[in-house]
């Protein structure tokens, strides 16, 4: 009996505050019938994306020797400010790149041991560009410019897709390799 | 069909079509989908770009803390207010006066909290945090950023104790369609929706609100008339917010308003059970935000409009029928009916130069006016139109457009500059510079400097040590405005304040991150109106205490977090009462004890403050995620029913808070 009656009063309750947000919902309605969904299938949002070209040039990149043969974990170190970019990196966790497991952690959290540098500004770049944790490190930005001012990967945006430039020289010069498929791709190759 | 019939079948319909519309959407993650694209097919797709122009507290090197929607979720905050009173440092006072809430820090006053909503402050030219201001619904929030210290050196008046800056949900960051229902103790009920889609080649979002309480209406025993009886504290409040983003451009359209809000009492402490006040304000801003806009340069810009008014409806009651002093007996009351409107416009630009090597510098300039227009006042008592004294127990006069309205229509202008520069000294060193310039129209200009500097010891280990110099600017009411319980003074100067902060964050293992933060926080030229000054505001006060604030969290195991801080103040001098507590204590555990269940407690400890004991209030939220979709929440708050009240100094009887308090949750989203 308790029980019923607190249910009947919730759902009173309920009733009157659906009533109260009538006009709300009339313009939710009126927009859902004018406005197309944002996350449709055919367009994702450049966070994911940058997400995604990161895990496949690990995929088409060979690190040097010194850098992640120990260990069976390769550490990708992200410094940004974007919440959503952060999110979308952070989901990559977990995932293998031949056989090795990411492990995505914040920059000024990491144990110094990053493997891969994800910044997202030319300030935290100019910041972190000389710091001993990344020695060694494939880096990576989507700021312009990014590989003309010392770093490996630029991924870049022309028109409405994506594009991605390679400093070569940087990044042999740490040791790494890249496959000829990934440097066909490639927007510009500054070697 | 009875009409409450039809509307119900109306929604349901307009539901339907929502989630028919939008159902595909989430059968798998974005990620994973593009995971599974090779190289070449991600380089043909088009993407959606989202903008990000949004100011972030973290340019300013200072404490910093950081609230996301996360955590909001997981603790069942319904409000703003709630959310905030997990930051180390930060109490939450409610006033007397329509149970406002008040946001301090460090023991400085709520007028020492500059409080921002995407960068637009909530303050108001004549009631400083805003006469009617209820908080924000926790629902339109994305996150809350928060620097505990100064920020006047780039945000301007008001940043002396802290600066909160709230993130809302607008174009291109709601994911899906979302719509929830609360309800609970005091009559409480909520409903929200909100929508982001794209249109045009537009990001644009949607969201609106409406909420309705009883409020939770204390018995007060004793007024400052010695009168006893409750406090009405209901209101309705309505949240609607509209915005649209394209590459580099954004564009926010927020209205905010209340209506049928019961002050329950005066300003001076006398019982009100008659005004039913409304307030509406809408904001607009025009944002520009491009991190890469010439070779060295990160360009910024906003416009911002601002409109509110405000009604006392057909109170202020300020005193009861009946009510007699020397002037005679006023058989209806003392009743003064008040309203005003306010409107500003403001423009700055802004510029980030890393030409220099190892500099980042920051250069910005803007300018704007606030008007107070439509002053309306009608009084039973006190002075007249033409200056003299009204007869008790006559009717209402009209003092609109004389001098003896409560407050003048008068424009205030302000100018500002400022420039900061982060400079990396070191590898592991960095210092900030930097000072603003305002220039009021009607009181002059103030300067205010900032230093920082931050050692990064190592990955795990950051100091900094931090300086910075801040100012209130006198509010309309403090200048211009007389009312029941003050008089103005228009010859008042800027509040001033300086704080030390020394600041320690430790990640101490993966999973476990310590901070500690040591400050002195001396302020002077404070703003009072007391018997002492014939209850006429002087800069008369001054202020001086350090405090010690101590944060941790841990993540025990995969399910359980826990997280905790603990602030004590010691104040060497001041000239005012201590109303504020000396130790501030929070704990919060959160079990995620099965796949899509997550059991939060939490625990907030006041210590004891002038003439108030000591409380501790716990609350628990039980929450369940069915899957994507469907999200339940069940909340206690105050769940051991503390006796819990607020200092109030008009009063002989302290406030009480509300008691144990039951909400129920659920959202869908599609």
């Amino acid at each position: 009996m308790f029980f019923r009656r607190i249910a009947t009063a919730m759902l009173r309750r309920a009733r009157r505050c659906v009533l109260s947000l009538l006009p709300a919902l009339v313009l939710v309605g009126v927009c859902c019938s004018s406005v197309q969904h944002a996350a449709g299938a055919e367009m994702p949002d450049e966070q994911s994306m940058r997400s995604a070209m990161l895990f496949n040039f690990l995929k088409f990149s060979e690190f040097p020797r010194s850098g992640i043969d120990k260990t069976r974990v390769i550490q990708v170190c992200i410094d940004v400010r974007d919440n959503r970019q952060a999110e979308a990196l952070a989901a990559l966790s977990g995932r293998k790149v031949a056989g090795r497991e990411l492990r995505v952690v914040d920059f000024a959290l990491g144990n110094g041991d990053c493997q891969v540098l994800y910044v997202d500004s030319r300030q935290r770049w100019n910041a972190l560009a000389t710091h001993p944790a990344l020695r060694g490190a494939l880096t990576l930005s989507a700021y312009a410019g990014f590989a003309e001012e010392g770093g490996m990967i630029e991924i870049g945006r022309q028109d409405d897709g994506i594009r991605f430039d390679i400093n070569l020289v940087q990044a042999r010069r740490a040791g790494f390799h890249f496959s000829p498929q990934l440097l066909r791709l490639a927007r510009n190759v500054y070697e | 069909m009875n009409r409450h019939a039809v509307l119900t079948l109306a929604v349901a319909q307009l539901l339907v079509a929502c989630l028919a519309l939008n159902a595909p959407a989430h059968a798998e993650t974005e990620l994973d989908r593009l995971l599974a694209l090779s190289m070449e097919d991600l380089l043909t797709l088009k993407v959606r770009i989202s903008t990000n122009t949004e100011q972030t507290l973290s340019k300013a090197p200072s404490v910093v803390s950081v609230i996301t929607a996360e955590d909001i979720r997981a603790t069942g905050a319904t409000n703003l207010t709630e959310i905030l009173q997990s930051v180390p440092g930060i109490y939450v006072r409610a006033n007397l006066f329509a149970f406002r809430p008040q946001v301090t820090f460090r023991g400085a006053a709520g007028t020492h909290t500059l409080l921002m909503v995407n960068g637009e402050p909530m303050r108001d030219l004549v009631w400083s945090s805003g006469i009617f201001w209820k908080g924000l619904p926790a629902s339109i929030i994305e996150r809350v950023e928060i620097i505990r210290g100064p920020g006047t050196a780039l945000f301007g008046s008001d940043a002396s104790a802290g600066v909160i800056n709230v993130i809302t949900r607008t174009a291109g960051r709601i994911e899906q369609s979302e719509a929830g229902l609360r309800a609970g103790s005091f009559d409480t009920q909520v409903g929200w929706v909100r929508h982001g889609g794209s249109w045009n080649g537009f990001d644009v979002g949607f969201s609106a609100g409406l909420s309705h309480t009883d409020g939770h209406n204390p018995f007060i025993s004793t007024d400052a008339l010695a009168a006893s009886g409750k406090a009405g504290y209901g209101w309705q409040g309505q949240d609607i917010r509209f915005s649209m983003a394209k590459q580099n451009w954004r564009l926010l359209a927020d209205y905010m308003g209340h209506r049928n809000l019961e002050t329950g009492m005066s300003g001076a402490g006398v019982l009100d059970p008659v005004t039913q006040a409304r307030d509406h304000r809408f904001d607009v801003a025009l944002l520009f935000n491009d991190e890469s806009f010439g070779r060295n340069w990160g360009l910024n810009a906003e416009l911002r409009y601002s409109y509110l008014d405000y009604s006392s409806g057909n109170g202020f009651q300020e005193r009861p029928p009946g009510f007699a002093d020397i002037t005679g007996t006023y058989p209806d009351g003392q009743l003064n009916r008040m309203q005003s409107s306010e409107r500003g416009l403001r423009a700055e630009v802004s510029g980030l130069y890393t030409g220099f090597q190892k500099h980042a510098i920051r250069l910005g300039s803007g300018y704007g006016f606030k008007d107070l227009f439509q002053v309306e006042q009608q009084v039973n008592f006190g002075i007249g139109p033409n200056g003299s004294p009204l007869p008790a127990g006559g009717p209402l006069v009209d003092l609109s457009n004389t001098p003896y309205a409560f407050a003048p229509e008068k424009i205030r202008q302000l100018s500002y500059l400022y420039l900061q520069d982060i400079w990396n000294l070191a590898p592991d060193w960095e210092l900030t510079a930097g000072a603003r310039y305002d220039h009021y129209s009607d009181f002059g200009s103030t300067l205010n400097p900032r230093l920082a500097l931050v050692w990064q010891g190592s990955e795990r280990f950051t100091t900094k040590l931090m300086y910075g110099e801040a100012f209130r600017a006198p509010s309309y009411l403090e200048l211009y405005a007389k009312t029941a319980a003050t008089n103005p003074n228009p010859d008042l100067t800027p509040e001033r304040s300086n704080t030390w902060d020394l600041s320690f964050h430790y990640a101490a293992a993966k999973d476990f991150n310590l901070g500690l933060a040591l400050y002195r926080f001396e302020q002077s030229n404070l703003i009072a109106a007391n018997a002492s000054t014939q209850f006429q505001f002087q800069n008369v006060g001054n202020r001086s205490s350090h405090g010690v604030e101590l944060e941790a969290q841990w993540q025990a195991s995969r399910t359980l977090r826990l997280a905790g801080n603990l602030a004590h103040i010691e104040e060497s001098d001041s000239t005012f009462p201590k109303s504020v507590p000396r130790e501030k204590a929070y704990l919060r555990a959160d079990w995620a004890f099965s796949p899509g269940w997550n059991w939060n407690l939490q625990a907030n400890m006041i210590g004891k403050r002038a003439g108030l004991s000591a409380y501790n209030r716990v609350d628990t939220t039980l929450h369940y995620s069915a899957d994507k979709d469907w999200d339940f929440s069940a909340s206690i708050r105050n769940l051991f029913d503390a006796d819990a009240r607020e200092f109030s100094a008009p009063l002989l009887e302290s406030l009480p808070l509300p008691g144990r308090s039951f909400y129920l949750e659920a959202k869908h989203a599609f």
